[in-house]
């Protein structure tokens, strides 16, 4: 009898350890759900979508960890320009009107190169030069954020240094440069059609903030100041931001239309979604007119994150997962960028996924890799 | 022609064992090496409809390719047919996204041994514990195991067997949003083992 009590004290014991122990405490999904999820490496790492020729043969340009690409409709991908030591493509730019891909390199010089499509060379020479300054980037949108070494800032376009297209017009100098954020599949648009958002950072952590809509930089109210951004959208004519506060994402609506953000815009509070987001996330925003919803898709940080939708109407706001419809193969992938071919239609470039066609108003996502250009 | 004849006589042989007097004495004991593979069978989820069982290895099954195994096990016998002992071992996995899963199971095993001598036919019982760890999930969790082998023992001492059965690794989450997750996997290891008994 005494026997039989051990026993059963130490089996029950050894149960209360386990359940205990058994915390998962760090992990973004259920280990097996994890692994159940995993798909096959598709070979390529992607970086950026560069652009789309929608004239046909239509031709999408993107890049990889490999160099820089064009696939066109019914072919399979060409390698364009490669990567090689001390110059792998950091960025690129589609410039449909010269024909050209515009790139920068990690080669530190400050030069700008391109690849012309009609004679499918790579110039030999920078198409051009900013090597005068500190800081240079080139963003695809074709501008280039440049730094001094007063820290001054300005946005240039790719083709001339003769004049900025924005300047920052505030003094900097105890401030670095921290995000510059543009609109997840829409970083490819102009200053005109959609506006970014650069921020600036001190030493204790105060921010400054620039929206940037146009040739005009407006510094956000100064209750942002303390707020740390990791995503910018505009839907409906409304800017959302997403904070992150201690890695979590949360959401602001400006209480002024995008148009209209001026300096004394403020900001409410509409969302926390208790998730973490990484530094650049991916906030897709779609205003959905038949039933009046503005949509915020957005993907956390967790590689086994899905998507995570946030509806905001006359109602209230309301959020849900999608881990099926438009978002099934993107619940165990690493979102690197997204190109909007129409509205709601994007294209989204995984970094060991593939890329895949999502479309929110079907609810509809592409197999890896089986995306169209229409 | 010969192989069907060699049946008959492997279960005429297998027959005589069972009714031959006993090998072992209570204290004697088994010290074995096990090495080999393992098959993910089945992952259920409880939360998930029940008919959406993944099964098998792969994509878009349980995930889980064919995987390897090593262990260490020692038994001492309570009875003439019964041993009673515990098996460490490590168990590995590669996934579809070519990450990898590992198994650290570590369990008390209960053995009978209905024929036993130059051949014994071990069915064992096992209940425990594993560590098991994929991507950012790690837990300690329980572990249960049913195996049964044939251990083929030209001498005295020394045996080599070949074995199989089937695991089972429950996921218990114990954080509200992973518990949609909770889960039993299944795998079925095979493993070639040789055994040290005195």
């Amino acid at each position: 009898m005494k026997k039989k009590y051990i026993l059963t004290s130490i089996a029950l014991s050894l149960l209360l350890s386990f359940m205990l122990l058994s915390c998962n405490a760090d992990a973004t999904a259920g280990l097996f759900r994890q692994i159940s999820n995993a798909s096959a490496p598709v070979g390529i790492v992607y970086k950026q979508i560069v652009g789309l020729d929608t004239t046909a043969p239509k031709t999408l340009y993107f890049l990889t960890d490999e160099g820089l690409y064009k696939k066109s409709d019914g072919s399979i991908s060409t390698k364009l320009v490669a990567n090689e030591e001390g110059e792998i493509i950091q960025t690129a730019y589609y410039d449909k009107g010269v024909g050209k891909v515009i790139y920068q390199t990690n080669d530190n010089t400050g030069k700008i190169y391109s690849y012309d499509l009609a004679s499918n060379t790579k110039e030999s020479i920078p198409i051009s030069d900013f090597s005068a300054f500190v800081y240079v980037k080139l963003l695809p949108n074709g501008l280039v954020l440049t730094g001094d070494s007063s820290n001054n800032f300005d946005l240039y376009n790719y083709t001339t240094l003769d004049s900025a297209v924005v300047s920052i017009p505030t003094t900097l100098s105890e401030y670095d440069l921290g995000p510059v954020l543009q609109l997840s599949g829409k970083k490819h648009t102009s200053l005109s059609e959609n506006p970014m958002l650069i921020s600036f950072v001190n030493e204790s952590g105060g921010y400054k903030h620039f929206y940037i809509t146009g040739s005009t930089a407006t510094e956000l109210d100064s209750s942002t100041s303390g707020m740390r951004f990791t995503a910018i959208s505009v839907a409906n004519n409304i800017l959302y931001l997403m904070e992150l506060d201690d890695s979590e994402g949360v959401i602001y609506k400006a209480n002024n239309v995008a148009d209209a953000v001026t300096t004394n815009t403020t900001f409410t509070k509409i969302h926390e979604t208790a998730l973490t987001y990484g530094m650049y996330a991916f906030m897709y925003g779609y205003y959905d007119s038949a039933n009046s919803v503005t949509k915020l898709i957005t993907k956390p940080a967790g590689i086994n994150d899905a998507l995570y939708e946030i509806n905001i109407d006359a109602s209230g706001v309301t959020a849900r997962n999608v881990d099926d419809g438009y978002g099934k193969y993107l619940d165990a992938a690493e979102i690197k960028d997204s190109y909007e071919k129409d509205a709601g239609k994007l294209l989204v470039a995984t970094s060991n996924n593939g890329m895949f066609e999502i479309n929110l108003a079907t609810n509809t996502s592409s197999s890896a890799e089986n995306y169209t250009l229409d | 022609m010969k192989k069907l004849l060699l049946l008959p006589l492997f279960l005429v042989l297998l027959s005589a064992s069972l009714f031959a007097a006993d090998t072992y004495d209570k204290g004697n004991q088994i010290f074995s090496f096990n090495i080999g593979t393992t098959i993910p069978t089945f992952t259920y989820f409880f939360s998930d409809n029940s008919s959406s069982t993944l099964v098998g290895p792969g994509e878009g099954n349980t995930g889980m390719k064919v995987g390897g195994y090593g262990g260490i096990s020692y038994q001492v016998f309570n009875t003439s047919k019964t041993a009673i002992g515990g098996e460490i071992g490590y168990n590995f996995n590669f996934s579809a996204a070519k990450m990898l899963f590992t198994a650290v199971p570590f369990y008390a095993k209960y053995t009978y041994i209905p024929v036993q001598g130059g051949w014994d036919i071990p069915i064992s019982f096992g209940l425990g514990g594993a560590y098991i760890k994929y991507n950012d999930a790690s837990l300690m969790t329980m572990y249960a195991n049913m195996e049964v082998g044939v251990t083929w023992f030209p001498g005295e001492n020394w045996g080599f067997g070949l074995n199989t059965g089937l695991w089972l690794i429950p996921e218990f989450n114990y954080y509200e949003n992973l518990q949609q997750d909770n889960a039993l996997a299944g795998f079925v290891p095979i493993t070639l083992s040789i055994s040290y008994r005195q």
